[in-house]
């Protein structure tokens, strides 16, 4: 009974003041800032293709112009978030040279440039880029990883 | 005793809401695309709430004399271009030069680019929009103006806010960077190229062009005061600090910008 309760009453405690407050919510602490890449990491995981879309020919060509057009005014030409807009967003732009976007696989990079994750400024390239474009901006990304070790 | 059982299911099932909430929620809704119109309403609803309980009494007053202010130029005609530029910079890309929502990169976050004419936005005050503007709406793209621009800019940004929704905003015509020009970008490159990438990576190009070929007092061919302008901001233009734009890529930015084709010399 109380547990059912308990339940019920988190929706409107989530809903009117959890919601509000994190509207204002800025400084990610340690765990949060990992909380968070571990579940982009659980999405991604979840909603990647199984196969990445073939980026084409010249594609580091093509990745590195997408990616100066598209995705340097948040993540910085090299990649490590301090593109004109990337740390005043919050949650901030994604690092993309860090453990956490080295760790993932192609098929999930392409997803997260391809859908854009809800509820941060990533906007979804879908409508914008050709699938074999964002798969030229990710191998860029690789490229920005290797550049940056 | 009943009612100590009762608290501890109670606790319980807040917990299970919680770790509910920490771990199916959150992956859901970072995939999540296309809101419904209760949500929307929700999202609004929140939004005013905090505008509301945040904003401050009053707007800070305009300076009398503002910075920058030039010969042969009024204080009103300079803040009202000072909207209308940093407007043109930071929020045109998501809300449109019209202020729909239809920015080229408004459209594809969700939530969207919250449409500043319709009645939402219209219905809040000045000091609800500064607020906002200024500290900038976590978790929904809105970044915080505050870093980039200091508190005079942000009222001018208002008031040209309040121009779109009377229908009155004046766009400038900024032509969009071709494929050839955004080559230009290559961090591998020598300093001009490398100047490129940080032209473009720090917005520049949204106000002055690709090759600084805005139009009027946005057009850029005077680089003798480069410097001064980038770290100390301009009315409209945001301040460029070390933590954005290092001196080491400060010489590569002016290399790529004496690239610059200069108008007088093509006759």
């Amino acid at each position: 009974m109380g547990f059912v309760l308990g339940l019920v009453l988190a929706a409107p405690i989530g809903l009117f003041v959890a919601a509000p407050w994190a509207l204002t919510h800025k400084n990610a602490s340690e765990l949060e800032r990992s909380y968070g890449a571990a579940m982009i990491g659980l999405a991604a995981r979840f909603q990647a293709p199984q196969r990445l879309p073939d980026a084409g020919p010249d594609a580091e060509e093509r990745g590195r112009q997408a990616y100066s057009a598209s995705c340097a005014l948040c993540h910085g030409n090299d990649g490590r978030g301090k593109g004109v807009f990337g740390q005043t967003t919050f949650p901030p732009a994604t690092d993309l040279l860090s453990p956490q976007t080295r760790g993932r696989s192609d098929a999930e990079l392409f997803w997260i440039v391809n859908n854009g994750l809800g509820f941060t400024a990533m906007p979804g390239y879908a409508g914008q880029l050709r699938d074999a474009d964002i798969a030229a901006v990710v191998s860029y990304v690789r490229s920005l990883q290797h550049a940056g070790r | 005793m009943r009612a100590g059982r009762l608290l501890l299911g109670l606790l319980l099932g807040l917990v299970a809401a919680a770790l509910l909430a920490g771990l199916v929620l959150m992956p859901v809704a970072l995939a999540h695309r296309n809101t419904k119109a209760l949500e929307t309403l929700y999202g609004a609803t929140a939004v005013w709430l905090v505008a509301r309980t945040n904003a401050p009494a009053a707007l800070p007053s305009a300076p009398a004399k503002p910075s920058g202010l030039r010969g042969g130029q009024t204080a009103e005609r300079l803040l009202a271009n000072a909207g209308r530029n940093a407007y043109t910079g930071s929020c045109a890309q998501c809300h449109g030069e019209k202020g729909d929502g239809k920015g080229v990169l408004g459209t594809q976050t969700a939530p969207v680019a919250t449409d500043l004419t319709a009645y939402d936005t219209r219905q809040k005050t000045d000091e609800q929009l500064f607020w906002i503007v200024k500290n900038g709406l976590s978790f929904t793209g809105m970044p915080a103006f505050g870093y980039d621009y200091p508190d005079e800019d942000i009222v001018a940004l208002v008031n040209y806010i309040r121009a779109l929704q009377k229908g009155q905003g004046q766009p400038v015509a900024v032509p969009t960077p071709t494929a050839e020009q955004i080559q230009a970008a290559n961090l591998g490159g020598v300093p001009a190229q490398r100047g490129a990438a940080v032209y473009f990576a720090q917005g520049c190009h949204l106000c002055h062009g690709a090759l600084g070929q805005a139009p009027d007092e946005l057009a850029l061919f005077d680089l003798a005061d480069l410097d001064e302008s980038l770290r100390r901001g301009r009315p409209g233009m945001p301040i460029y600090g070390p933590d954005k734009i290092s001196d080491a890529q400060l010489k590569d930015l002016l290399e790529y910008m004496k690239t610059f084709p200069n108008p007088e010399e093509e006759g």
